[in-house]
């Protein structure tokens, strides 16, 4: 599914990774745990193809692909889904006119016809039913107003929309109370299948408790120190970070 | 003394061809203040940028040409009309090269205590050109008066709340036209008003030159949405004076796209207390369109709130302006005043001059300004790539979310799905 070799990344100049390599194959979850300041965001936003996230070595291969050359917009037709650290305020746009532009977008790259409002309206709402979201959502301005654990719920309910088949999570617990840990969390799960994938990038191991990952990677200095089965991500919350990046080292 | 210029010459011979034809052409008390009007015209000429307020707006593109009033064609096509109308019932005045067109004017089943009426069939024509105020700034004002071919008169009796809005759609023609409105909300009463100035199909140059004399009584209510969308030739130049009674609350939405040169200048005086007054425009100049909106809000009682929202997209060459005059006299204290002019300059040759006046006398009042100016969000725009928005549409759909913003001041509805339907059509070109 996704093949991430020998990855060099700077941001404004300044090295940010340093030669990842990291294979997740269809149908596997994966953690990226590490420090601050480890490069898991940077990962992230070059893996969405952010502008200024610039590739200096190595490759990513999507399906066998080069995402190298391909705009946000073409990765995310692609199958490709980042859920944002900071989802951004949209004033002005009501989540629905921007989630179904999204999701006809994605559609029409697939071939598949335009989701008319009727049933776009329809499946919204079942989604917002499982996430516990209120329907107000969909004609509120995206994100715009909506406190930490909304904004979080909502790219979770974007990603249960556009149905991708590689999503990455980035830190999507942050600012998420137990029980908005837990809904978000059944709402990646629900999505789990033997043909998508997932990298879920976090701090803590407290969201791995829920969506459980068969892989555990730890960056640090831009690079994957150690990896190992879910019981690293204990490990890593026993002894913290400090030991495991010396250990490593 | 007055100034012999080709375009006063003009306009003085139009004048003289027409002035028995206009409205109450054949009353003294009529002709005699039209008279007054153009005299004073003809002292000062056309503004120009050594008067503070038309610094950065230049009217010399009026002078390559001379200005003849057009003749009485009436006369429109369905669909054109039909592709601007509002689409629900509503009390319509069509204008057409500055005459009511009667054919497809709607004015039937008006309640009691309504007077809706074209200038021109009017009885009360002194009433509407009103006192000549001569002001070197406010000039075209008297050209107006003197000019004034038709409008709309509206008489609304207290208490009465109009049941459609008002409508007036006037096509431009290659010549100069001067509508005249006059409106009269009496206590308690309320009303919607749409103003709506189109080029007709016309390719060539237009200069129309509006005027609206606006008066809210103790309470009443006005909604009034002005949009003006003309040729990339023609002139418009509008001046508008509202005053809002006791308790009265006016919201304006002036939506603006374009023209050689198109201003909008809006004064609007609270003439009782505890009144509210919200004032949006949005402008989309493209092409080498000028946009102007100059407003001047004369805060002369206590208590009252007003709130000044305006937002440009400029592209291309276009040039934005945006004079934001507010003036807080000693007495109106617990005034509450605030403006915000937004601006999105989408091009390297785009310009905007955005411009607070302020000038409080009161000590105990509420006022702020702000302005911003810039490009689209990156960040907004790859959160929306990030999900599969092409950039062109992305950009369509954040300038859709930066105007809305202007729209949503209207109430919810016809008139706001009229409105945006109106912008988004307008911004199709600019997302590109």
């Amino acid at each position: 599914m996704l093949e991430i070799k020998n990855l060099h990344a700077t941001v404004d100049g300044k090295k940010i990774l340093n030669g990842i390599d990291l294979t997740i194959k269809a149908g596997e979850v994966h953690a990226i745990m590490g420090p601050n300041g480890s490069g898991k965001s940077t990962l992230s936003y070059v893996l969405a193809g952010r502008e200024g996230y610039e590739v200096t070595e190595g490759d990513i291969l999507f399906k066998g692909r080069s995402l190298l050359g391909l705009e946000p917009e073409e990765r995310a037709r692609e199958g490709i889904f980042l859920a944002f650290q900071y989802p951004v305020e949209i004033p002005g746009v009501a989540n629905a006119t921007f989630l179904r532009s999204a999701v006809n977008a994605v559609r029409k790259h697939r071939g598949l016809a335009d989701m008319d409002a009727m049933t776009f309206l329809k499946t919204a709402k079942a989604k917002m039913k499982e996430l516990q979201m209120d329907e107000k959502f969909l004609q509120r301005a995206v994100n715009q107003g909506f406190s930490g654990g909304e904004k979080k719920r909502n790219e979770v309910f974007q990603m249960a929309m556009l149905e991708p088949v590689m999503a990455i999570l980035d830190e999507t617990d942050s600012g998420l109370d137990i029980d908005a840990l837990r809904i978000v969390a059944e709402g990646v799960n629900a999505l789990r299948s033997p043909e998508r994938s997932a990298l879920v990038i976090t701090h803590y191991q407290r969201l791995l408790e829920y969506i459980v990952p068969d892989f555990v990677h730890v960056l640090a200095g831009g690079r994957i120190v150690k990896s190992g089965g879910k019981d690293l991500a204990h490990e890593l919350e026993a002894k913290g970070y400090a030991d495991i990046v010396a250990d490593a080292a | 003394m007055s100034i012999a210029t080709p375009l006063i010459d003009s306009v003085t011979a139009s004048y003289q061809a027409v002035a028995d034809s206009l409205p109450g052409g054949r009353q003294v008390e009529v002709t005699s203040r039209r008279q007054m009007a153009l005299d004073a015209f003809r002292r000062h000429g056309l503004p120009d940028h050594r008067i503070e307020s038309w610094k950065f707006t230049s009217l010399t593109g009026l002078e390559k040409q001379s200005w003849g009033i057009p003749a009485n064609e009436g006369g429109i096509d369905a669909a054109l009309l039909q592709a601007v109308s509002l689409g629900i019932e509503t009390y319509r005045l069509v204008f057409v090269n500055g005459r009511l067109d009667p054919a497809v004017s709607k004015l039937a089943g008006l309640p009691d205590g309504v007077v809706i009426e074209a200038l021109s069939q009017s009885q009360d024509v002194a009433d509407a050109l009103g006192d000549v105020v001569e002001a070197r700034d406010t000039v075209l004002g008297s050209l107006n008066a003197a000019l004034a071919s038709d409008g709309l008169v509206l008489r609304i009796a207290d208490g009465v709340v109009l049941d459609r809005p008002v409508e007036i759609v006037a096509f431009g023609a290659p010549g100069l036209v001067n509508l005249r409105h006059a409106l009269h909300l009496g206590h308690g009463a309320e009303a919607v008003l749409v103003e709506s100035y189109r080029d007709g199909g016309f390719a060539e140059s237009g200069w129309n030159n509006i005027f609206a004399g606006i008066r809210l009584r103790v309470g009443a209510r006005l909604t009034h949405l002005r949009i003006q969308d003309e040729n990339a030739k023609s002139f418009h130049a509008a001046l508008g004076r509202v005053s809002v009674g006791e308790g009265a609350r006016y919201q304006h939405v002036s939506l603006q796209t374009g023209g050689a040169v198109a201003r909008h200048e809006l004064h609007v005086e609270f003439a009782g207390s505890r009144a509210e007054v919200d004032l949006r425009g949005l402008v989309l100049a493209r092409g080498t369109a000028h946009i102007d909106h100059t407003l001047r809000l004369h805060h002369a009682q206590p208590h009252c709130n007003s709130n000044q929202l305006f937002k440009h997209v400029v592209d291309d060459r276009g040039h934005a302006v945006f004079q934001g005059g507010i003036r807080v006299a000693p007495h109106a204290q617990k005034t509450d005043a605030q403006q915000l002019s937004r601006t999105l300059l989408l091009a390297d040759r785009a310009q905007i001059d955005t411009k607070p006046e302020l000038e409080i006398l009161a000590d105990d009042v509420k006022c702020s300004h702000g302005a911003s100016i810039g490009d689209l969000d990156s960040q907004q725009l790859f959160y929306m790539r990030a999900r599969g928005l092409g950039q062109d549409e992305a950009r369509r759909l954040l300038l859709s979310g930066f105007a809305y913003e202007i729209v949503e001041a209207l109430p919810e509805g016809a008139l706001r799905d009229f409105a945006d339907a109106f912008v988004e059509d307008r911004l199709k070109g600019d997302a590109a």
